[in-house]
């Protein structure tokens, strides 16, 4: 059922070798308070499409602001982002919201739905951002829902949702637009050891069907799941 | 994001802050109403106005010691000179008439009138009116039943009259009055002809006129003398002939005038030319001050009503940074969100003023219905006016919330609590 969401399109310039995620030099300083915090420092990275991968370490390290960048939420201070071989990091404001849009999914450890939709209208969200048609958005907004197992309560807003249920809207609406890589942080941050299997569950069937995935965690059970696991620390891999 | 969505986005987004929102829209309304009601009495007014001197001959050139001061610019009067300005006589009249401009030009003099009596009958408040042969074309007046005095009843300063339709019907009723005697200051005078109805003027009823030759009048009541005279005394009614334009026989009249009286080119007129055009223009300077005012003081409140809006839409920005940030996070661009911000502003303040505007209209047909005289129309282009200023004041005061908002950074608005 759920092979019709792999990604139909072919990687970027046809190159096998070409991964799909490079970061090449890349630094993040925090220059806001008295002292400039140097979140990340030179990070050097490679993710190769297909790929299901953890990035692990202790609060503070800098996992989510890496992983804030790879989600083009947050820039780079120095150093070069590569996705699917585009420089990211020399993008402008529109260009970002355009890879935020249909290039990567997100999903949050909130689940930051927008409380006064209901489960349908977050996912559609995306959709309406990228120009899609009403019919279409329609159909792909309920294949969507039906695929992480929500269909009957597509008109439920937040508030009426358990958090695996919220989760699994959200990462419905994370792929909408079918992009080529899921980040997620800390997704089962806020959930029970039940729920936290069963979302584990769907990234790694999302995952088996050739999506990247990558998964900010601090928990082991949760790296397990992944193929590769990138430690950090203070701001480093190690 | 289409233009229908994210309007029901606005929608969806202010009627969930109900009173907030008709609070916020409560200086737009006011203001709008304002402009609207004030459009509406003013049009009202100023058609009122033209209706109603087109009652009068508005063609017709007044020949008085003195020019009427009206409106702003009014110099200071040298009574001393104007009591010494020389009367105009009937001959003068003769005079002017003669002018190949000029259809009909009639001595008049006025005043009003004692008791008038017929029978046991009195009407009070009339006015006695001293005119000749072609008053009833300078003054406007329709003669509908007998005829106007002639220069047979002036030459012969006879005791005869021409009533208005005011007299005519309280005091003779259904009755024929021509042929008939009415007594006016002690003398008896012969009914001739009596007047079409005119109605009134600015409430003043103009029908309860009695009109008897300038000779007859004059052989009654002495000229008034000294200061009086400035306004009291002889004056000429005159009327261009048709297709004759209004400047060109004032300036036939003046020269005429100046020739008669002998004044040499360096000297002042020594006596002032009128027409209702005069005050036509004076009334509208007036309605048209007015509407500046009320104009301005619309303007401060719908300024006000538009930092109202900045202001909730600051606010709105604020608590819903959250969801900035989310929209962003899932690919809304920065003018996406400022559009959307945009829209609600603008929709917030046409809501305002489609309010205003009804509100507005109701308030200018209540007044129509209190005030007797007044006619409130509302053309459609106050409707425009409204929402177009509404519209503009939207966009205005909506841009900078609008902007603050689109330049959020996605992920320090979604971090935000």
């Amino acid at each position: 059922m759920a092979k019709k969401f792999r990604r139909s399109k072919g990687q970027g310039k046809g190159s096998n070798h070409e991964p799909v995620i490079r970061l090449q030099g890349l630094s993040k300083v925090y220059d806001g308070g008295p002292v400039a915090v140097e979140a990340l420092k030179n990070i050097n990275l490679e993710i190769y499409e297909g790929g299901y991968v953890a990035i692990m370490g202790p609060s503070g390290s800098g996992k989510s602001t890496l992983m804030h960048i790879l989600g083009c939420l947050d820039v780079p201070t120095y150093g070069s982002y590569f996705l699917k071989g585009q420089e990211i990091s020399r993008y402008d404001s529109d260009q970002l919201a355009r890879v935020r849009n249909r290039e990567v999914g997100f999903v949050f450890q909130q689940y930051n739905l927008l409380p006064r939709l209901t489960a349908t209208q977050n996912v559609e969200l995306p959709l309406q951002y990228a120009g899609v048609s009403v019919d279409r958005r329609e159909k792909v907004v309920e294949k969507m829902l039906e695929m992480v197992g929500l269909a009957e309560r597509s008109h439920h807003r937040p508030n009426e949702l358990s958090g695996g249920e919220s989760q699994r809207v959200a990462i419905a609406r994370a792929l909408a637009n079918d992009p080529a890589i899921l980040l997620a942080d800390e997704p089962t941050g806020n959930l029970d050891t039940k729920t936290e299997e069963e979302i584990m569950g769907l990234l790694d069937e999302l995952n088996e069907q050739g999506r990247t995935v990558i998964v900010v965690t601090h928990d082991d059970s949760v790296a397990l799941h992944a193929k590769r696991t990138i430690n950090l620390l203070d701001g480093r891999i190690a | 994001m289409n233009f229908l969505s994210l309007l029901g986005l606005s929608v969806v987004t202010l009627r969930h802050h109900k009173s907030r929102s008709f609070l916020t829209a409560l200086g737009i309304i006011i203001g709008v109403m304002t402009v609207i009601t004030i459009l509406s009495l003013l049009e009202g007014l100023n058609r009122k106005i033209k209706e109603e001197f087109s009652t009068l001959g508005s063609s017709t050139i007044y020949i008085q010691k003195m020019e009427w001061q009206m409106g702003p610019g009014r110099h200071r009067l040298d009574f001393e000179e104007l009591r010494k300005r020389p009367n105009f006589t009937v001959e003068d009249a003769e005079a002017l008439a003669k002018l190949p401009s000029i259809e009909a030009a009639v001595p008049s003099i006025g005043k009003g009138a004692g008791t008038i009596k017929r029978l046991g009958n009195e009407a009070q408040n009339c006015e006695l009116k001293g005119t000749a042969e072609g008053g009833d074309l300078t003054g406007n007046w329709v003669v509908e039943q007998g005829r106007f005095i002639t220069r047979e009843d002036r030459l012969h300063r006879r005791l005869v009259c021409v009533i208005g339709s005011y007299i005519a019907e309280n005091l003779f009723g259904a009755e024929n009055p021509v042929d008939q005697t009415l007594d006016v200051d002690g003398h008896r005078y012969l009914i001739v002809g009596v007047l079409e109805e005119k109605g009134a003027m600015f409430g003043n009823i103009q029908d309860n006129v009695v009109i008897i030759p300038v000779s007859t009048y004059l052989k009654y009541n002495p000229l008034p003398r000294g200061w009086r005279a400035i306004w009291g005394g002889l004056s000429i009614e005159a009327l261009p002939k048709p297709g004759v334009p209004l400047e060109k026989a004032m300036a036939d009249v003046e020269e005429q005038l100046r020739l008669l009286r002998g004044l040499r080119y360096d000297q002042d007129n020594d006596f002032g030319l009128n027409t209702q055009q005069m005050i036509m223009t004076a009334m509208q300077g007036i309605t048209s001050t007015l509407w500046i005012v009320m104009v301005g003081i619309a303007a401060i409140s719908l300024i006000v009503g538009g930092i109202g809006i900045m202001n909730i839409m600051l606010v709105s920005v604020a608590e819903r940074t959250r969801e900035i940030g989310i929209r962003k996070a899932v690919g809304a661009r920065d003018r996406d969100i400022m559009i959307q911000f945009l829209m609600e502003a603008v929709v917030l303040a046409l809501l305002g003023g489609l309010i205003g505007i009804i509100v507005g209209i109701g308030i200018a047909r209540l007044v129509s219905v209190l005030v007797e005289f007044l006619d409130a129309a509302s053309p459609w282009w106050t409707v425009v006016l409204g929402f177009g200023f509404s519209a503009a004041v939207g966009i205005f005061f909506g841009i900078y919330p609008a902007q603050k908002a689109s330049k959020l950074n996605p992920i320090d608005a979604i971090r935000y609590e």
